[in-house]
């Protein structure tokens, strides 16, 4: 019976390997899913400030929909409904079998819908935040759209929203053990397959407390740092 | 220990951080005394009269209600209340209007005058209820019963509060600067309860800028001057012809407004 | 089948799974109310208390719930002191697993929510509290709890409807509450869009009920914040 350091170490015991990489799938995932979720939230965002009432009902309902379903269903549906989707397009294409998703797409995709809905929100909040007048005297100046997006509003952007957005990284973070069900193998499916392997399921979930706390708590402190150096601007003389 | 007191502060030091504000206040008040409180802002008139309550716990000195003394103990450097269960009975013996009312937002006027007397004193609801009412009458408040406080005006909730504190039947009333936070126009409707309490006969000490009207209502005046009794004695003494410089000063230049 | 067949079929095979998630959520949340507010009070009385409960709120919020789940679930019964423990029968159960990782969870986001009501209640009216001689007990039961919770009700009610959606993660135990029966019907099927919006329906409905029944209840108890009658 080994002990828990040599259990969790790098020796050819150990599993310290195995969870390197899937801590670092995590992150890899998540950021994806991150990235993804701005897009999607960017959009939205931008449906709902425009005037049309199409755009606007759609933004909502993909909003309320997207928030009020579990999020494990809408990894199903990615996980099975992209591969039937996947294998429909192969078929239609002359190839044979089944074509599956590969977790993490599946995971980036599900969870970055997800996010999006909440992006949405902590955007478009963002954007209503920034004082008009700044806009008002960009344009005054002669500044083109583009130059005057670039320039003034998304720093602007940037420093309303990284509070929003440090919370919905965090939220991202954690949801990505859901992603464990596609059997892409990041933190929490290597903690669960160790357990399993290894009959010491305490230890390897303890070792997934310890790193989920690691990873979410420099989470935490980056996005704190990132919004100090972006207040250094607001301070009142 | 004489019952005849209704209130008694013996050599009262109290400090915040360095601040020393108060240093060395002994009064007392005799039952049916109305006692007026003066002095500048920051001279200790308000920590005075919160001591007594004990909602500060002076350093050095005692107090006494109705001829108890309230005991404190020393723990880890702080000087505390030996017993929290005294201290509220202690409390329950007083009324306490404050400066900004402080009335529970949450409850109509009606239940906040009879939360204290239920709930504290365990008297009958029924009873209380019926007191409650005819208080609420007594200063003008009684058709504003079923009303919540961010619905009345300044001078409504003050009144309401001075119907709080006297549903608790106290031994005696305890007013820090009642009228300092109202508008103008309605400092005259909360002077007139007031009035009318002293004229009752019932005991009160109140801390107020309002030099008119402490002139005119008090039977004991207090100069408070940078935390000590300056000078005290009868209105005609303090307000007319103080014995004191800074008394005469202040009196000057405040009664002249 | 026809396809409208095939989604009532689906609809009637997922209610089934509705009373498992109901009482998942309610149990859980009333459970895990009642947990944050002692978690809160404990939190402003003592400093040691303070820390542990910072602690406890810490890795509670800083990790998956799937985690948690598991912890409980296989983690626990890999030492003999619990397995013969007198609550083994329950925790060798997914049902008592679920419902106590649940409440944990949500005890710890709900303590951070009733503690900024807890912060919100005015100075002012704990002062005249005290000097009307309410007891510590008093004081919490009649005013600062009242106003602490009416603060809070528009987060806790926003944290219920997180918790009905993460009754979910139970089918990852064995549990056939509605995603679990949904996962059932889609690896039968593959018909995963159809399953989603049946199940996902279900889901909208709840959260949309439940966030009635707040905004209801919020109306009720703050008569003081409606506008003054005339």
């Amino acid at each position: 019976m080994s002990s828990t350091v040599e259990l969790l170490g790098f020796g050819p015991q150990g599993w310290g390997h195995q969870l390197l990489l899937a801590t670092l799938m995590t992150l890899a995932v998540s950021a994806s899913a991150f990235v993804t979720g701005i897009c999607f939230g960017t959009l939205g965002a931008w449906a709902k400030s425009a005037h049309a009432a199409l755009p606007r009902h759609l933004a909502d309902g993909y909003t309320t929909v997207v928030r009020g379903v579990p999020d494990l269903l809408v990894i199903y549906l990615f996980y099975f409904g992209g591969s039937s989707a996947l294998s429909a397009i192969a078929h239609a294409l002359g190839a044979e079998g089944f074509y599956g998703l590969n977790g993490f797409l599946v995971g980036m995709l599900a969870v970055g819908l997800v996010s999006g809905a909440y992006q949405t929100e902590v955007l478009r909040g963002a954007f209503n935040a920034i004082p008009h007048g700044e806009i008002d005297a960009a344009q005054a100046v002669g500044m083109g759209r583009m130059l005057m997006l670039r320039r003034i509003i998304a720093p602007r952007l940037l420093h309303y929203a990284l509070p929003g957005m440090g919370n919905i990284w965090q939220q991202v973070l954690k949801e990505s053990a859901l992603i464990s069900v596609t059997g892409l193998v990041e933190l929490m499916r290597q903690v669960h397959i160790g357990a399993g392997s290894t009959r010491r399921p305490f230890e390897f979930y303890i070792t997934g407390f310890t790193l989920y706390l690691i990873l979410t708590t420099l989470s935490g402190a980056l996005f704190r740092a990132a919004e100090r150096r972006s207040a250094l601007s607001e301070r009142r003389v | 220990m004489s019952e005849d007191i209704a209130v008694a502060v013996t050599g009262l030091h109290k400090r915040f951080g360095a601040l020393e504000v108060l240093k060395g206040v002994t009064l007392a008040a005799r039952t049916g005394q109305v006692i007026s409180i003066i002095g500048a802002s920051g001279s200790g008139k308000s920590t005075l009269l919160r001591c007594i309550p004990l909602l500060e716990v002076p350093e050095e000195g005692e107090v006494a209600i109705a001829g108890e003394t309230v005991r404190l103990r020393l723990r880890r450097g702080v000087r505390q209340p030996a017993e929290p269960a005294q201290v509220n009975r202690l409390r329950a013996q007083l009324g306490f209007v404050f400066q900004s009312f402080n009335l529970w937002q949450h409850m109509t006027v009606l239940q906040n005058v009879i939360e204290a007397p239920i709930h504290v004193q365990n008297r009958p609801r029924a009873e209380v209820v019926a007191e409650a009412e005819s208080i609420l009458e007594k200063v003008g408040m009684a058709d504003k019963r079923g009303a919540y406080p961010a619905h009345l005006s300044g001078g409504q909730q003050q009144r309401a509060a001075i119907a709080r504190a006297l549903a608790m039947r106290p031994r005696a009333l305890l007013f820090d600067e009642p009228t300092s936070a109202l508008d103008p126009e309605l400092v005259g409707e909360v002077l007139l309860v007031i009035r009318d309490l002293a004229e009752e006969g019932r005991t009160m000490l109140i801390v107020t800028h309002e030099m008119a009207f402490a002139a005119e209502v008090s039977t004991h005046a207090v100069f408070l001057h940078d935390g000590r009794i300056e000078e005290q004695g009868p209105p005609t003494q303090i307000f007319r012809d103080p014995t004191t410089d800074r008394c005469r000063q202040f009196v000057q230049r405040h009664l002249n407004r | 089948m026809s396809e409208l067949d095939f989604l009532s079929d689906t609809m009637s095979r997922l209610l089934e799974g509705l009373p498992i998630t109901l009482q998942l959520a309610a149990i859980s949340v009333s459970a895990g109310m009642v947990l944050a507010v002692l978690l809160a009070v404990a939190r402003a009385s003592s400093r040691w208390a303070a820390w542990l409960v910072r602690g406890y709120v810490f890795v509670l919020r800083g990790t998956p719930l799937l985690l948690q789940i598991f912890m409980i679930y296989f983690g626990l019964g890999q030492f003999a002191a619990v397995r013969d423990s007198v609550l083994w029968p329950l925790l060798r159960q997914p049902w008592w697993c679920a419902i106590l990782a649940l409440t944990l969870n949500t005890a710890a986001y709900g303590s951070e929510i009733v503690r900024g009501g807890l912060n919100s209640v005015p100075a002012g009216a704990v002062e005249a509290a005290r000097v009307a001689g309410m007891s510590r007990f008093t004081l919490y039961r009649r005013i600062v709890l009242p106003i602490a919770l009416r603060q809070a009700l528009p987060a806790y009610g926003n944290e219920m409807v997180i918790m009905v959606k993460s009754t979910s993660l139970a089918s990852i135990v064995t549990l056939m509450e509605v995603t679990g029966i949904a996962y059932a019907i889609i690896s039968e099927t593959y018909r995963a869009l159809e399953v989603f919006l049946c199940a996902g329906a279900i889901y909208l409905v709840l959260n949309f009920l439940l966030t009635r029944a707040i905004a209801l209840l919020e109306r009720r108890l703050n008569p003081h914040l409606r506008r003054a009658a005339a």
